[in-house]
């Protein structure tokens, strides 16, 4: 008889037959999120590489960015609603043979508009990916283990973030711009085929019914508040485009409210918005991702432009974040399930904001070393904080709706970050 | 910001960034205090046999 998950001490008294079980999830989960971050941080080095390919402008090419970009954040909530009907493991399945398709048309591109597109069918199978992983994950792991688990999720963000760069400068270099993308195929499939094999299904919710209406609505609300986001900087936020994109906005997002009030199964269920734990998780993700992403994005041009660093030393002094907070969020998970979540969440805020309050005092006559120690209060603050407010989130829904819970995770990250990208600098980035 | 501005100026942009940035970041801080006592996860209160562990084992 196996022992039960609330008893203490159960994980040392006997292996329970999860165990196995939960870390063939971790893994499958892992190379999803692998694979997506590895991708966003290659494309994000390959800009260059591609306008000079292509034989287009930057203005042209950076839509390759974008169009994942503003996919991934229409699609993410929706798909985590999907993943809670139809079931976990066929949604992040088809997540990961969309992604591989798209990845293969990506890399077959024969101009710019068809990359483009091809992108967007990544960003369909990205959504998919994004919004179901955290849920499978926490649906897999006691509940006692869940910020271990997230902070697991998060050390692989990182391992994505730092080796992009790398790994896209040396796949350029030898193979060509195409393997960029062409990389993600057999990682799709092989983690498809495991994913079969290992996944278990979970139990959906058969009698529900798809809400196609709210999810349109969703998806132009967003695509059209990410784009004026995005772009007002560069095209003029009272230019007639932006303007445009802010009505759409404005009208979708109200047509949105009215369709799910409306609907006997919306996509996105009014009532979570009144659980206080849930709203207060996403608000404070939604602000400290926006925020972070003002360092991501400011802090390369204050070394280039102010400090005068060479790129090779920025991009050295900015994995100082990821590579920190990608040890820490494996100890900072462990202390939130031995602790709890709330002292780490607000003791990581408190380094995080002094770590950005101490970059404010960064000038000319600053060394590299100092300006790593002040990203490094960063980094710290992150490792903690991330595990932290993801296993708070996540426990803040009941279990049939945890993949509409991964899918507000994943799109506050996303949301956030397009946020402080408009505020902070104006330039495209996926985010973390 | 301009590269080309004066480098006092540039400094100048760079602080208010990234104290408007920490700003933000100190408002999420006050929410994690509203937020208040995080409860133990339901299924770790009671045990849940929709649990996909608990579906395996």
């Amino acid at each position: 008889m196996p022992v039960q998950e609330d008893q203490p001490g159960a994980a040392t008294a006997t292996r329970h037959p999860g165990d196995r079980y939960k870390w063939s999830v971790m893994v499958v989960v892992g190379s999803g999120v692998f694979m997506a971050t590895l991708d966003g941080s290659i494309v994000n080095v390959s800009l260059p590489t591609l306008a000079r390919e292509f034989g287009e402008d930057i203005t042209v090419v950076q839509w390759v960015v974008l169009a994942y970009l503003v996919g991934l954040a229409g699609l993410m909530l929706s798909m985590g609603r999907l993943a809670d009907i139809v079931g976990r493991k066929r949604t992040f399945l088809t997540g990961f043979i969309i992604f591989g398709v798209g990845s293969a048309l990506c890399g077959l591109s024969p101009g710019v508009w068809w990359l483009v597109g091809a992108r967007v069918v990544q960003a369909v199978g990205g959504a998919m990916l994004g919004a179901n992983g955290a849920a499978l994950v926490v649906a897999a792991f006691p509940a006692r283990e869940r910020g271990k688990a997230m902070g697991i999720i998060g050390t692989v963000v990182s391992i994505g973030l730092l080796t992009g760069p790398v790994v896209g400068g040396a796949i350029i270099a030898t193979l060509g711009w195409p393997f960029i993308f062409l990389i993600n195929v057999p990682i799709a499939l092989a983690a498809t085929i495991g994913g079969m094999r290992l996944l278990r299904e979970s139990r959906g919710s058969p009698g529900e019914k798809f809400d196609f209406v709210g999810a349109t609505l969703l998806a132009i609300w967003i695509i059209a508040l990410i784009f004026a986001l995005n772009q007002g900087r560069e095209r003029g936020w009272l230019s007639p485009v932006i303007s445009t994109a802010w009505v759409v906005a404005i009208a979708a997002f109200a047509a949105f409210i009215v369709a799910e009030i409306k609907a006997r199964f919306p996509a996105v269920q009014m009532a979570v918005f009144q659980i206080k734990m849930f709203r207060s998780s996403l608000g404070i993700a939604l602000l400290t991702f926006a925020s972070l992403a003002s360092v991501i994005l400011l802090t390369p041009f204050l070394l280039q432009d102010l400090l005068g660093f060479p790129v090779a030393k920025v991009g050295l002094v900015m994995a100082t974040i990821p590579a920190i907070s990608g040890v820490l969020a494996l100890i900072g998970g462990t202390i939130v399930d031995r602790f709890g979540a709330r002292v780490p969440a607000s003791l990581s805020l408190i380094l995080v904001t002094g770590g950005m309050a101490s970059m404010a005092f960064v000038d000319e006559n600053t060394s590299a070393l100092q300006v790593v120690l002040r990203l490094a209060v960063v980094g710290v603050g992150l490792g903690f904080f991330m595990p932290a407010n993801s296993s708070t989130l996540m426990s803040s829904l009941p279990r049939a709706q945890l993949g509409l819970a991964g899918g507000f995770l994943a799109w506050s990250r996303t949301l956030g970050f397009a946020t402080g990208q408009a505020i902070g600098g104006g330039r495209s980035s996926p985010g973390p | 910001m301009a590269i080309d501005a004066p480098i006092d100026a540039r400094v100048e942009g760079f602080r208010i960034a990234y104290l408007a940035g920490a700003a933000v970041m100190g408002l999420a801080f006050v929410l994690t205090l509203w937020r208040g006592k995080i409860p133990r996860p339901i299924d770790e209160r009671t045990s849940d046999p929709q649990s996909d562990r608990a579906q395996g084992a």
